[in-house]
């Protein structure tokens, strides 16, 4: 983080409203993208941002240490999707008996660019696990030991894991490069 | 993170992540609301609470007072005798509402409860 982030959220562990909400305007890319990525679900990916930014106006005076907060403001968001995506997994078997839980149809907002469309489509055919290394790896330059810790992976399994994702996304577009640099 | 390939797809969807994830690649009508105040540690809650068990206690004492009861023994057995199925289930019924009221204050238990409920 640099030093503006840093008095950020120093200032906001000190109960500033209006620091908590400039982070919240620095953040809200990361986290939304995480909670699409997780849910496939524009709109609930949108409501998630709310209740993960809000959880954090909560328990940001428990932070430690403010050069922590992208790993924990990570940690949050993994935590409320996760729980989301148990929440539909049960409604959907509780409503449609043997649905297919894997195969979603994803929705995406209209506001994206088609280069971001597609490759929002080309991530929801990796696994969960997979979207979700991906999308913490590029996140404020995290590294493996950092994503393995939220993740509750080994570095090791992260590189791998890494490694075999961006392999499968890079199969996935092949084809498609001049919709993607277009 | 280190850039995965030289050729122009992989260097395109490296630099497609990372904009994936920085400030601004939220779609534009995202906003967030925050409440207007963060409450500091819960004394006013937990003072309420306090306050309404004490009244309640106070209400209870009133009531008890009103009946006309013979000379209590507080032994185990006699405080079990003689209670129906009925009143031992009010009493469950109330302890749970009593239990759940507490824990609805208890801001790490809200999630728990609402997941129950």
């Amino acid at each position: 983080m640099n030093d503006r982030g840093l008095e950020l959220v120093r200032s906001a562990m000190a109960g500033s409203r209006d620091s908590y909400g400039l982070l919240v305007m620095d953040f809200t890319g990361f986290v939304y993208t995480m909670a699409l990525r997780f849910t496939g679900d524009h709109h609930m990916a949108e409501d998630l941002c709310q209740d993960i930014f809000l959880k954090g106006w909560m328990k940001i005076g428990d932070l430690k240490d403010p050069g922590a907060f992208p790993g924990w403001i990570a940690t949050l968001a993994r935590r409320a999707c996760l729980t989301a995506l148990e929440k539909r997994r049960r409604r959907m078997e509780l409503h449609e008996g043997e649905a297919d839980l894997e195969n979603l149809n994803p929705s995406f907002p209209e506001s994206f660019d088609p280069a971001r469309r597609i490759l929002e489509e080309a991530m929801m055919r990796l696994t969960l696990q997979e979207r979700e290394l991906l999308t913490m790896c590029y996140f404020e330059e995290m590294d493996s030991v950092e994503a393995g810790e939220i993740a509750g992976l080994p570095p090791g399994t992260v590189r791998v894991y890494l490694h075999r994702a961006r392999k499968k996304l890079h199969d996935i577009l092949k084809g498609r490069e001049n919709e993607l640099l277009g | 993170m280190n850039s995965w390939g030289s050729d122009r797809l992989e260097g395109r969807i490296d630099a497609l992540l990372r904009l994936s994830v920085e400030k601004g690649s939220e779609p534009s009508d995202i906003i967030v609301k925050l409440p207007p105040e963060r409450p500091a540690f819960p004394w006013a809650r937990i003072a309420s609470v306090i306050a309404a068990a004490v009244l309640l206690g106070f209400f209870a004492v009133q009531l008890i007072q009103g009946y006309e009861l013979p000379v209590t023994s507080f032994s185990l057995s006699s405080l079990f005798c003689g209670i129906s199925p009925g009143e031992a289930l009010s009493a469950a019924a109330i302890a749970v509402g009593v239990i759940g009221s507490v824990t609805a204050f208890i801001p790490d238990w809200n999630e728990t409860l609402r997941r129950m409920l």
